[in-house]
């Protein structure tokens, strides 16, 4: 009776492992190549060694791409929780000619395939690229137009507003009328009570949505793909696929390598912020502030 | 502070919540608005903070019109049924918040801080945080953050619905004795009929966005000028019962559906009605009585115990009647009793209308 309660118990298990393990093994596969010289299937051939990653620690272009992905990560989750959190706040708490159209406007855009626009934002970046200095003169991420650091983060932050402001509001939604009410008779403005008594209480949510962007913008292909000429040198993604596609052999350890170092930051990342990610989802603030 | 209200108007797309109250609350007196959920009582509130901008209508405190007024140059302090405690600070920055906007010195802050947290009994809360505190701790501290400003007018909304019933008798002595002492002009918002009742001075009685009563907590209870009223207060409510008005003999006569006749003593005649016309008799079931000797026959359907009385449904004919007793009288059942009923008391509403038959 016992054991046929734990196999019935056990079959769950057994079968989200056996669905998840190609995942598992492509995993493997990486991690064992960055130290092999070649693999045959998931045998090592050739013995181990650490050349594949002595030849990319040594590229100076690697720490070049480390630093654009990082700032491109770190602008987006900037961008976002600044442009959500105030776009959020009005949508969530004032009542204005347009705000519903907006709401499901945006929703609908956040639908749409990203990759329609492309096109359509070449010329727009092209077009900004126009403008003196903002369009491509300013330091760090080179502007905001075309074949910029900056063009690739504007698009990037434009594609991820609308679920930015959706979730913003909706942790908004959450925080009782009666609060910010008693901060206006205490003698706040709208301002000082969006700034010092409701964003604080969504603390928990705003460290979500960042942490959320930024393992977006760290892993993102397309947009720097499509919108950075020299895609070469844009970010890490796109690196890894100019070395694992194109008219040479492939060096299958180097590509590893880059993927394993590409990966890693998000997996650190990942551990330590999980229990804020899992509230996007559940949307409260238990034991939040 | 007085506080004046001319037809205000206040409505939501095209629900209209507060339909042209007109209403004036005297310096240093509380006055309660009461009605079941929905009836525009918070709505007015709100729009007193200025919260809610009227739809048409004026505010004038100290006859000076505020509509255009913001919240905080009202010189108002709130206490919300929620608390409403900014959950990041504790109890202390809870409480000086408003003196922190407006950029007093710190010493005057402490000083005020202790001030209305000694006369609160919250001295030794006020390094918690809103989540370390009970709710009634949590009231207390919402209380003082609107005290802390020396506000002209205090706005309760429901502030003791969510504290369980014993805490709820006490906070509102307390209420009422500090609201008496520092003798600061009060609208107190409430469904509760027996807080309205206990704690204020006049009771503004609302239903749909309109005001039905505006008297003392007395007067309200001894003449309701409406059916609603009459029902609305007290508790256990007002029985209802339809009636005839029967002359026999040269008197007054009320005659209930299953043919028992009552007299009407001559102060409770109602007006502006003759022989033969249908109006719904009110009576306390406090005016009730278990008599052996009482005109009055019923079968009892339910008996339920309050603990210091029993409360005894009966059906007098078709028509349901509750009377009080006191408990230990051996009536069980299904049984047949005997009532009289103190006509002295009588109300009478009319039927169409369930205006009063009796008030001015």
């Amino acid at each position: 009776m016992k054991i046929k309660d734990y196999s019935i118990k056990s079959l769950p298990y057994i079968f989200l492992i056996i669905i998840s393990s190609p995942i598992f093994i492509g995993y493997l596969w990486v991690f064992l190549r960055t130290f092999t010289r070649s693999m045959y299937g998931m045998r090592p051939t050739g013995g181990f060694t650490l050349n594949n990653w002595a030849l990319i620690l040594k590229d100076p272009i690697l720490w070049n791409l480390v630093g654009n992905t990082f700032i491109l990560a770190l602008g987006l989750t900037i961008g976002i929780l600044l442009i959500s959190s105030a776009a959020a706040y009005p949508l969530s708490r004032m009542a204005f000619r347009g705000r519903k159209i907006y709401l499901s406007l945006s929703l609908i855009l956040h639908a749409f395939p990203s990759v329609t626009l492309l096109i359509a934002i070449f010329f727009v970046l092209r077009w900004i690229s126009a403008i003196p200095i903002f369009g491509r003169g300013l330091p760090l991420i080179g502007g905001f137009g075309y074949n910029t650091l900056g063009g690739v983060l504007l698009v990037s932050i434009a594609f991820m507003l609308p679920l930015g402001i959706w979730l913003m509001k909706g942790f908004f939604d959450n925080i009782s009328w009666d609060i910010e009410r008693a901060a206006l008779i205490d003698g706040c403005s709208r301002f000082r009570t969006w700034r010092q008594i409701l964003l604080p209480q969504i603390r928990p949510g705003l460290a979500a949505l960042g942490i959320f962007a930024f393992m977006h913008g760290w892993s993102s292909f397309i947009i720097p793909y499509t919108f950075m000429v020299d895609a070469r040198t844009a970010v890490m993604s796109t690196y890894l696929n100019l070395l694992t596609s194109g008219d040479r052999p492939i060096d299958y350890g180097v590509a590893s390598a880059v993927a394993l170092f590409q990966l890693l930051p998000i997996l650190f990342f990942y551990l330590f912020t999980q229990k804020y990610l899992l509230k996007i989802f559940s949307g409260g603030m238990k034991g939040g502030s | 502070m007085k506080m004046e209200l001319v037809n205000l108007n206040k409505s939501f797309q095209d629900v209209s919540a507060v339909k042209n109250l007109n209403l004036k609350v005297n310096d240093g007196e509380l006055v309660a608005f009461l009605g079941p959920s929905g009836c525009g009582k918070t709505t007015t509130l709100l729009t007193i903070a200025g919260i809610y901008k009227p739809t048409s209508g004026d505010i004038f405190f100290d006859g000076e019109r505020v509509n255009s007024l913001q919240p905080k140059e009202r010189d108002i302090g709130m206490v919300f049924q929620s608390y409403a405690l900014y959950p990041h600070m504790n109890a202390y920055q809870n409480i000086v918040f408003s003196l922190v906007l407006k950029k007093r010195p710190k010493e005057e802050m402490q000083r005020e801080a202790k001030r209305v947290s000694d006369m609160l009994g919250i001295g030794h809360l006020l390094d918690r945080k809103a989540s370390q505190l009970s709710g009634g701790q949590q009231q207390r501290v919402a209380l003082a953050r609107a005290l802390i400003k020396q506000p002209k007018l205090l706005l309760f909304d429901e502030p003791l619905s969510n504290l369980d019933a014993r805490l709820r008798m006490s906070m509102r002595e307390e209420i009422r004795r500090l609201q008496t002492n520092l003798g600061i002009t009060s609208v107190y918002v409430t469904h509760d009929q027996v807080e309205a009742m206990t704690m204020a001075d006049r009771v503004a009685v609302m239903h749909n966005g309109d005001l039905l009563a505006y008297v003392t907590p007395e007067e309200l209870h001894e003449r309701p000028r409406t059916l609603f009223i009459g029902q609305f207060i007290g508790s256990p409510s007002m029985n209802i019962l339809d009636a005839q008005l029967k002359s026999i003999d040269g008197s007054l006569h009320i005659k209930l559906t299953d043919g028992t006749t009552l007299p009407i003593p001559g102060e409770r005649t109602p007006k502006s009605c003759k022989d033969g016309d249908m109006v719904k008799f009110g009576i306390r079931p406090e005016d009730v009585k278990l008599d052996s000797n009482g005109s009055v026959r019923g079968k009892v359907t339910f008996i339920e115990s309050l603990g210091r009385e029993h409360l005894i449904v009966s059906n007098i004919g078709e028509q349901r009647m509750q009377l009080l007793t006191e408990p230990g009288n051996k009536i069980s059942l299904d049984s047949n009793i005997n009532i009289s009923v103190d006509m002295r008391k009588a109300q009478f509403f009319d039927a169409e209308t369930g205006l009063t038959l009796l008030w001015e």
